[in-house]
């Protein structure tokens, strides 16, 4: 069964080469089966590898199939090659199952779109790299996976491409991910000069033995690798692209802006982690990015009106989380919040889009309202995420990874101070924001008719999440609950388990009760605020100014204008008659100079032709033997 | 040597003696059919041959015993030999297919041109599998006088005839020149064995100044016909008349199977310098004057192709500056440049031959081979376009294409060789190396520019009036042979592993 993997990836690459060359000429019924069959397939195929994977683990906990090798270039060899161990099976299944469920959301989210086969053989595509993203054994591989991603999810966000505005957010979305990509090309760089191979496993090997920890090369590739990570998961400070990406379709917010693509960076730092515990500064810095950037979002995602941008910044405010979680160590409990959070992510996004096209695609919240009865199961549904996602105590997904990390904070004594301050802190913004959306789109008055209840492929999807998002999270549940460490010994085989040996924070009621308290207390805010006593946002706290400077994301965007966009479209204003093209215009002068001449000994004349010989062999000689 | 001993060492040539079989059957099953099935059926049964006599050349390198079968040291059975036959007779195996596609030898007998072809694959696989300095020049004459009746073949045309006769006065001053050098080369040492050159020439270097000069002399005489064969400057000037005024699939043939087999003649001359025991040449810095050969055949051939209006014709000067780059293989010595050469000779082979196949489809329908009368057919033919332009920038050396692994192997090598110089000392060595490989980049650089042309005036411009273009399945077949290696040689690693299994 194992040596099926390469199937995993190769059928929606599949699907995306039908989709690609014949999708305008197939009929829309066989698009569906086409695009979401692949994935379909794909999913299955990855619970059945699944399955044989934990019956009968294979020798190492690892299965490595390597296809062929690619490019065999002056000693640089890697290989197309797939590993398949707890990390990656992990991923390979959120990706393929969530994947798949989004691709059915699709067919009839999507169903009067004139782009029908292009948008899934966009999505197709946008598997398939995903899943070599996650499946390869070397960074080569892994660097080609990120990269395609991020053409997808240019494109994918650019899939309407007749507003200019959506055009703008594409090309924002892939140049500030580039920045973090250039980084991690450098970091690439830096590891193969310096360790001579890129297989992962290899890598970590040569890593360890030959830099002591807290090395400059370490910090320096742990470094720029961070660069990568944190432009494709939207950290602080390249974190301004995601908003903007929800111009794309709303399924595709939920794959690849929630669920997949953003988490690459948390999973690129999860693969390497014995690199960023060689440079332990780096890894500091991870943690204080995810404090940040959890802390910043949230409080943006508060003031939103756009539901998609308030599910954006809670993306990214969650992906904080995990970087928070790997920054302290706590690789174990930063993969269990992804997955969770794929989870619930994906359904808010899902249910929210079912909002979004029952009211003729409005978008605005202060628009919405009273939609609980008229579309109940996406009420219900989109509840569940809801409470996941703010951490509701006990009977959620959300909830137990998040005490994972907020745990694993408290037991590092001091030095969990910060992030377990933040964690909490988070924790109760999102009860906030996410209950103030709950309750503005679906309590109060109805301001606008639903046009129809959803049907049956978007309600499936919610539904299947819906229960993954509560019943996903009793995989590993804290010792005062159960202890169950079913997640956590599986991925224990790859990801280190964090070590507990500090003393705690201090007494373990008062974590409980912070952990559970504050979240609960941000939801009787959102109560208080948003259904009891309904007003503007705002009024009357004389908070206008703040709320304006978090509604755009801490002015991150206005600063980053004044700084680079403004200054380069000045230069390259300035510069508009290349100076650097001077010099190769005179090499193409020069060129054609010289054609005229050269060309004139190609004259046609054979008596010439047969001189040349004598004389180049004459002329030959005298150099080799006047020299 | 016995007739039985003949039989038995005939095992060693199977592939040869397939095609000498071949050469009889097309001619006679010429005379049996038709004229207007004369190309489909030769053609289809010479195809039929080649592809077995590839078998046998695939096969037959593996077999014990065969090191054993060598007519007594006339032929070898190394890995440049096995290599070679291999690379000979799939760009034999494609001219058929050119053939079966070109409309420009229709009305003419093609039992005569199917002969031909296979009576030059014939040569050129004696030559590169010769041991024996009499079997080389019989090879490399083989090889030449078919092809100088092949470019004459429409001798109704006065500009295929012109090149027919042009090419055998050329080829005849080239051979004679060569013939000189070898007799030189006999008359010192006395040997004819081509194993043995190399032992001879390095005696002959270390013989005193006279004979230092004379072993220059043979070396550069021998380099004359060579260089002929594979178009190198100076001894280019017949390339693109003779491309030009050929029919275009023997241009094709011409500018892979011939300039082939001259590279593996060059090769079998030189490898023992490849190997590592042997002692480099005092007087003749075979290192340097090949680089120097180099960087002028590319630059040559490249500043001359920038304003071609002949598409044929730019060919022409485009496997000129192909011919450059190769050579740099030849400025290093070690095994891994073999390897270099080998891979990019391959690539050569589909990325030239995808090329051709598009303009052989063109000519046939625009019934012109001149870049004005290719504008705007991109749109008609955009399977066809496509396969060109991935050929196209193979052989600009553009990724994701094979041409750009080809041509980073090479200059990988070159920078390679002058990293160890400096490492070593030899500081102006380093820096001619470095040169060498700024030449390269910089000739890519400009090559762009006139392949672009091509690919522009199609896409860009339009067509004056209506052009009877299209493109049929035997078209796109074609094409999608030579333009999908082109680019999954990048991504795949047969090539490699082929010349590495020849190695065994």
């Amino acid at each position: 069964m194992l040596h099926l993997l390469w199937l995993i990836p190769s059928l929606p690459l599949a699907g995306f080469l039908v989709l690609a060359l014949a999708g305008r000429r197939l009929p829309r019924a066989l698009v569906s089966i086409v695009g979401v069959g692949s994935v379909g397939l794909s999913a299955l195929l990855s619970l059945l590898i699944a399955r044989e994977f934990v019956v009968r683990a294979p020798e190492g906990d690892a299965f490595v199939q390597t296809l062929w090798v690619w490019m065999n270039v002056g000693g640089f060899a890697p290989s197309i090659g797939f590993r398949l161990d707890a990390l990656s099976l992990l991923m390979t299944l959120v990706v393929t199952c969530v994947g798949f469920l989004i691709h059915l959301y699709s067919t009839e989210y999507m169903r009067d779109d004139e782009g029908f086969s292009r948008f899934f053989a966009y999505m197709n595509l946008f598997v398939a790299m995903m899943l070599a993203l996650v499946l390869a054994d070397n960074l080569v591989l892994l660097y080609l996976g990120w990269e395609g991603v991020g053409l997808c999810s240019y494109l994918l966000i650019g899939f309407w491409s007749r507003d200019p505005a959506n055009d703008a957010a594409a090309r924002k979305a892939f140049i500030v991910t580039r920045v973090g990509d250039a980084a991690m090309a450098i970091g690439l760089f830096i590891l193969f000069t310096q360790l001579g191979t890129l297989d992962i496993q290899d890598l970590m090997q040569r890593a360890v033995r030959e830099w002591p920890v807290g090395s400059g090369v370490a910090v320096a590739a742990a470094a720029l690798l961070l660069g990568g990570a944190v432009g494709k998961s939207a950290q602080l400070p390249l974190q301004t692209w995601l908003p903007d990406a929800m111009a794309g379709p709303t399924p595709v917010s939920a794959l690849i802006h929630a669920a997949t693509m953003v988490t690459a960076g948390v999973y690129l730092i999860a693969r390497t982690n014995v690199l960023f515990t060689l440079a332990p500064s780096v890894q500091a810095l991870v943690m204080v990015v995810g404090a940040l950037t959890l802390l910043l979002a949230g409080c943006s995602a508060l003031v939103q009106t756009d539901i998609k941008r308030v599910l954006a910044y809670s993306t990214i405010s969650q992906i904080g989380y995990m970087f928070l979680a790997l920054g302290i160590g706590a690789w174990q409990a930063a993969m269990f919040h992804f997955m969770t959070h794929a989870f619930f992510k994906a359904l808010l996004f899902l249910a929210a889009g079912a909002v979004i096209v029952s009211l003729h695609h409005e978008q605005d919240m202060f628009k919405m309202g009273g939609l609980r009865k008229q579309l109940p199961t996406t009420f219900w549904t989109f509840l569940i995420g809801a409470a996941a996602l703010s951490a509701l105590p006990l009977v959620t997904a959300g909830y137990y990874s998040k005490d994972a990390i907020l745990h694993h904070a408290w037991s590092l004594g001091r030095a969990g101070l910060v992030p377990w301050t933040a964690g909490v802190l988070g924790a109760f913004l999102t009860g906030l924001y996410t209950f103030r959306m709950v309750f503005l789109v679906f309590f109060g008055e109805a301001k606008t008719k639903a046009r129809h209840g959803p049907g049956f492929a978007i309600h499936l999807p919610l539904v299947l999440l819906g229960a993954l998002s509560i019943f996903g999270g009793f995989v590993e549940t804290p010792e005062s609950l159960g202890h169950v460490t079913v997640f956590g010994r599986f991925v224990g085989t790859i990801l280190p388990e964090a070590g507990t040996a500090h003393a705690a924070l201090g007494p373990e009621w008062l974590f409980h009760a912070a952990a559970v308290g504050l979240p609960l207390l941000g939801i009787a805010l959102a109560c208080w605020f948003y259904l009891l006593r309904p007003r503007t946002e705002t009024a009357g706290l004389g908070l206008d100014s703040l709320r304006r400077f978090w509604f755009s994301g801490w002015g991150f965007d206005w600063v980053y204008d004044l700084l680079f966009v403004k200054p380069f479209v000045t230069i390259a204003r300035l510069n508009r008659s290349d100076a650097v093209d001077w010099f190769y215009r005179v090499v193409a002068d020069l060129s054609v100079g010289l054609h005229l001449v050269l060309r004139l000994t190609q004259s046609g004349r054979l008596r010439r032709y047969a001189s040349g010989i004598a004389l180049g062999a004459a002329i030959i000689l005298a150099i080799v033997e006047l020299r | 040597m016995t007739f039985s001993e003949i039989l038995v060492q005939l095992r060693g040539v199977y592939p040869e003696l397939v095609l000498s079989i071949l050469i009889c059957a097309v001619i006679g099953l010429d005379m049996l059919v038709p004229l207007r099935l004369s190309r489909v059926a030769c053609g289809l049964l010479s195809l039929a041959g080649t592809s077995l006599a590839l078998l046998f050349a695939f096969v037959e390198p593996g077999r014990p015993g065969m090191e054993a079968l060598t007519f007594g040291a006339a032929v070898t059975h190394d890995r440049i030999a096995a290599f070679f036959r291999i690379l000979l007779l799939l760009g034999a195996s494609a001219s058929f297919l050119f053939l079966l596609r070109s409309d420009e030898t229709v009305g003419y007998r093609q039992g005569e041109y199917c002969a031909l072809i296979l009576g030059a694959v014939l040569g050129a696989c004696f030559l590169v599998s010769s041991d024996n300095l009499v079997l080389f020049v019989v090879g490399l004459e083989t090889l030449s006088l078919c092809s100088y009746v092949l470019a004459g073949f429409l001798k109704h045309e006065r500009l295929s005839a012109e090149a027919s006769l042009k090419y055998v006065i050329y080829g005849g001053v080239a051979s004679g020149v060569m013939l000189f050098g070898l007799s030189y080369f006999y008359g010192l040492t006395g040997t004819l064995s081509i194993e043995a050159c190399a032992r001879a020439l390095l005696a002959l270097d270390a013989g005193g100044p006279s004979m230092r000069l004379a072993a220059a002399m043979i070396l550069l005489l021998i380099l004359a016909g060579v260089g002929f064969k594979i178009a190198m400057v100076p001894f280019h000037f017949w390339c693109p008349d003779i491309y030009q005024g050929a029919p275009t699939p023997v241009t094709a043939f011409l500018a892979v199977v011939s300039k082939g087999a001259g590279f593996g003649a060059l090769l079998r001359l030189l490898s023992p310098f490849f190997a590592a025991s042997t002692p480099a040449l005092t007087t003749f810095d075979v290192p340097v004057l090949f680089g120097c050969l180099a960087v002028v055949t590319m630059t040559f051939g490249n500043l001359v192709a920038i304003r071609q209006g002949d598409v044929k014709r730019l060919l022409a000067y485009s496997s000129i500056a192909h011919a450059g780059y190769l050579l740099l293989g030849f400025t290093v010595a070690a095994p891994v440049a073999l390897e270099a050469i080998l891979f990019y000779l391959f690539v050569y082979l589909f990325m030239t031959f995808g090329a051709f196949w598009v303009v052989v489809v063109l000519v046939n329908r625009l019934g012109s081979s001149s870049i004005d009368a290719f504008r705007g057919t991109a749109a008609k033919a955009p399977f066809l376009f496509a396969a060109l332009f991935v050929c196209l920038i193979s052989l600009t050396g553009i990724p994701p294409t094979a041409g750009f692994a080809g041509k980073f192997m090479l200059f990988k090598l070159v920078v390679g060789a002058g990293i160890d110089q400096m490492a070593a000392g030899a500081r102006p060595l380093a820096a001619f190396y470095f040169f060498l490989a700024l030449a390269g980049v910089l000739n890519s650089a400009i090559s762009l520019y006139y392949y672009m042309r091509i690919a522009r005036a199609m896409v860009f411009d339009k067509s004056e009036g209506e052009t009877p273009m299209g493109e049929d399945f035997f078209d796109r077949a074609g094409a999608a042979v030579f333009a999908l290696p082109t680019l999954a040689l990048l991504y795949f690693t047969p090539v490699l592993d082929l010349i590495r299994w020849t190695a065994r």
